[in-house]
């Protein structure tokens, strides 16, 4: 049977005054999910793109795919045994165990945001369909799921639904997510128990930024933070993987390579800044390797271009970029309880990004005006 | 020729009743004066500091608003801010030492916030909006009012935070062994000033879903 | 009299300092006895605490006097000195005077311990049996350690592992070596450190090290006598453990 025709048929018991008309919302939802919305412009002339926000939102979730797949195959892979296991066989693993907690978060969220655009009488917004792709990745592999849920539902009504929904938040809302966890739930996002699958057998330890922390050396080769093998949360291991995905942002104008080349512009600055310092041997370690372990590169490709939260203007991205790189590598030398600073970095300026803005228009109307006065 | 006769407002009168119980909840210091956010952010970390905090500046408010309007017509007007410093300091400074007298295991946890009742903006608020343009007897059931109503916001914010920052209420352990074993974990986020802030913004959300006329336009 | 003239504002001023004032001095003075006591209280409660001994009543069970650097008891502090040097305990290291604090039924004695977590101060009580080599208990507190981590020295748990533990290896002080991802089954020195409190546990070992070396002297200078009397009533024979 035909799809849109079985869409078209059942589509009146949704409107003003048919028997369903109070779930409208979600019937919505799922009927522009399916198809471009037949709207039409009513005034003025539009140029018309086919890639709305939810195409934009697909191809997010599509260049996370990367990151993703080989995130799965890492969590296979750090088991104690992992080595002696096939490729497949690792994936499947670890498969296995993400798939729960994908799951969750898309649930809890979506649940949530379908309920809020019901009371409000609104239609659904996709913004949550990369934000529930996100979440997983950024937390280790060993966090219990109500924790997860826990912080989903937090973080949708508290940073999304009580400022006004989507394309409303200050803040960028998986993050939010991970900062609940991580400071309601601390031990279960520190320390060496959580990183890996197979903790239940008694298999801990550190990640490689908790190590140069305690020592200033790490166990984990260059060659393994570029290809992922090294322990983390599941998304952001691979920089190799985390690459890819920045090519197809960039490629189809859907994430801004301003933000992505000043993070790490700002990282490396703050690096050799430290370097010279050299009064630790944490510090003494090379730029440019904070630039592929940690957290670093996921956040600067999938969570600082967030295009909600980040700063608008061109001026004030690489502002705002250089920013975000400056703060994460200090927040990782200089604060003893934080080995991983991506996160607090990208919040804060998340916060000071408006004000980025207001600035470089500011700047930009004083400079015409001048050019103004100066042309009578 | 008609003889002035001043009408005395009964004791309990609803004019006076209504300077009682108004800060419980349309006029609540916290949620809609928005009055006294610090003390209710730092001392609700559990449960006993809080009702201790709550007494505390029910009692000094209650005495502040009694004494100034007792003063109120005597005050030469130049010196009046002065002079509701040093009559709320006092109340404070006594305030401090009885509970370093006698609950001192709670004075301890307290510590600095006592002191710090002083800079309650509750209380300066109250004198200058109340005290000092009414009689004793209805400043003193504002400043009650008032006093309590703020106390309310810390009662229930120290009781969630206690309960799901760990686990306890009131000191005791309530949240049974066998939860921990199963992987239940105290919320930690409860221990810090900033979920206290979004615990008064929930209360906030539900207060102004109930009343309409609460909510801006 | 105008209420605001000069003079009527100088005479109210005067008169509201004056009554204040009053008001003030007499509770503060009144209450002053109850005030130290209550504090004073706090302190003897963590030391019978350590002990193992809460119920019991400090001024007959606990002698407290205090050391110099040799072990040899300084002559003058009386018991009530000794409990004040707890309130500026880094002052009375630096001075030379160390506290103790002993149980006169079981020989048990108690020393304080005072230094740096993670982001302020941690301080604390340790027991040692009569052979002054056997922790019998512990207790921490801190000033402004991490909720769920670095706090978690204040718990039973993290205190209860120190029970049992010697902090000497035939003469050489070891103090208690706390370590990461666990200590081995049985060892004598060592517990499992906290995961995620690296910093504020390698306070607490730090803090352990420095302030029981103080006290080197007087322990090996009070065992000796101590031994004998242990050969008949010591049913816990903490040597074995080895």
């Amino acid at each position: 049977m035909d799809l849109r025709k079985y869409v078209d048929k059942i589509k009146p018991a949704f409107e003003e005054g048919g028997k369903f008309a109070a779930l409208h919302s979600t019937f919505d939802a799922f009927e522009t999910f399916l198809y471009v919305p037949n709207t039409r412009t009513s005034k003025g002339s539009h140029v018309r793109d086919c890639n709305d926000l939810k195409r934009v939102m697909i191809i997010m979730v599509l260049a996370l795919m990367p990151a993703l797949i080989f995130g799965m195959f890492n969590v296979g892979y750090q088991r104690i045994d992992g080595p002696e296991y096939t490729i497949l066989q690792n994936f499947w693993y670890g498969f296995l165990k993400v798939l729960p907690i994908i799951i969750v978060s898309y649930v809890v969220g979506l649940s949530i945001e379908f309920a809020s655009s019901q009371i409000r009488k609104e239609e659904v917004n996709e913004g949550f369909l990369v934000t529930g792709m996100l979440i997983p990745m950024i937390v280790p592999v060993g966090t219990p799921l109500w924790m997860v849920a826990l912080a989903t539902a937090f973080s949708v009504v508290v940073c999304k639904e009580v400022f006004g929904g989507t394309g409303m938040n200050i803040f960028n809302p998986a993050l939010v997510a991970r900062a609940f966890i991580f400071f309601s739930y601390t031990a279960s996002i520190s320390g060496e128990n959580v990183w890996f699958a197979d903790n239940v057998d008694g298999h801990s330890g550190a990640t490689a930024l908790s190590q140069w922390a305690d020592t200033g050396a790490t166990q984990y080769s260059v060659c393994d933070a570029l290809i992922g093998t090294i322990p983390g949360c599941i998304g952001e291991t691979s920089t190799i993987a985390i690459l890819l995905g920045a090519l197809l942002l960039v490629a189809t104008g859907v994430a801004s390579w301003r933000i992505m080349l000043s993070v790490f512009a700002g990282g490396l600055a703050m690096g050799l800044v430290f370097n010279a310092i050299g009064a630790n041997a944490y510090m003494q370690v090379p730029a440019w390797q904070h630039l592929i372990y940690g957290g670093f590169a996921f956040g600067a490709v999938f969570m600082a271009t967030d295009p909600v939260t980040a700063a608008q203007t061109n001026t004030g991205k690489w502002i705002y970029g250089f920013m975000i790189g400056v703060l994460a590598v200090l927040i990782r030398l200089v604060n003893p309880g934080y080995p991983e600073g991506m996160m607090m970095a990208i919040l804060f300026m998340n916060g000071i990004a408006p004000l980025i803005d207001h600035y470089v228009v500011d700047a930009n109307i004083r400079r015409r005006n001048k050019r103004v006065k100066l042309a009578k | 020729m008609s003889k002035n006769i001043e009408e005395k407002e009964p004791l309990f009168s609803a004019k006076n009743m209504a300077s009682l119980t108004n800060p419980f909840n349309k006029n609540n210091p916290v949620l809609v004066q928005i009055l006294g956010i610090c003390s209710a952010l730092a001392v609700t970390v559990q449960l006993k500091p809080a009702v201790v905090m709550a007494l505390s500046v029910t009692v000094v408010t209650a005495f502040s608003n009694l004494i100034m309007s007792l003063m109120r017509n005597s005050i030469p007007a130049r010196i009046r801010i002065i002079v509701q410093l040093v009559v709320i300091a006092t109340l404070v400074i006594l305030v401090d030492q009885f509970l370093k007298a006698f609950v001192y295991d709670v004075s301890v946890q307290l510590s600095v916030y006592v002191g710090l009742i002083i800079t309650n903006c509750i209380i300066m608020g109250r004198v200058e909006a109340f005290a000092l343009a009414n009689k004793p007897w209805p400043s003193l059931l504002d400043g009650i009012g008032n006093g309590l109503g703020y106390g309310m916001i810390l009662v229930i914010i120290g009781f969630v935070r206690e309960l799901f920052g760990s686990g306890c209420l009131w000191g005791y352990k309530v949240i049974p062994e066998w939860c921990y074993e199963h992987g239940y974990v105290n919320n930690g986020l409860m221990l810090f000033p900033p979920m206290a802030l979004i615990l008064v913004g929930f209360i906030i959300w539900i207060q102004r879903s109930r009343n309409k006329d609460l909510q801006e336009k | 009299m105008n209420k605001n003239s000069n003079t009527y504002i100088i005479i109210y001023t005067v008169v509201m300092v004056v009554l204040v004032a009053v008001l003030l001095s007499v509770t503060a003075l009144s209450l002053q006895p109850l005030q130290k006591e209550n504090e004073l209280g706090a302190k003897k409660t963590a030391i019978l605490e350590a002990m193992g001994a809460q119920e019991a009543d400090y001024a007959s069970v606990v002698k407290a006097y205090a050391v110099d650097a040799e072990g040899n008891t300084i002559e003058g502090v009386t018991a009530d000195d000794a409990l004040q040097m707890l309130f500026g305990l880094k002052g009375a290291f630096d001075a030379g005077t160390y506290p103790v604090f002993e149980n006169v039924e079981n020989g048990y004695v108690v020393v304080p311990l005072t230094g740096k977590g993670l982001w302020d101060d941690i301080w604390g009580y340790i027991a040692l049996d009569k052979d002054k080599n056997t922790i019998k208990g512990i207790v921490l507190d801190h000033a402004g350690e991490t909720p769920g981590l670095g706090a978690e020295i204040k718990t039973d748990k993290f205190e209860g592992s120190f029970v049992g533990k010697t902090i000497y290896e035939g003469s050489d002080l070891v103090s208690i070596e706390i370590v990461k991802g666990g200590a081995p089954e049985g060892a004598p020195h060592a517990i499992d450190a906290l995961s995620g409190a690296t910093k504020t546990v390698q306070g607490v070992q730090a803090m352990l090290k420095t302030c029981l070396s103080y006290y080197d002297a007087f322990f090996k200078s009070k065992v000796a006598p101590a031994e004998e009397v242990e050969t008949e009533c010591n049913t816990e024979n903490t040597e074995s453990n080895e």
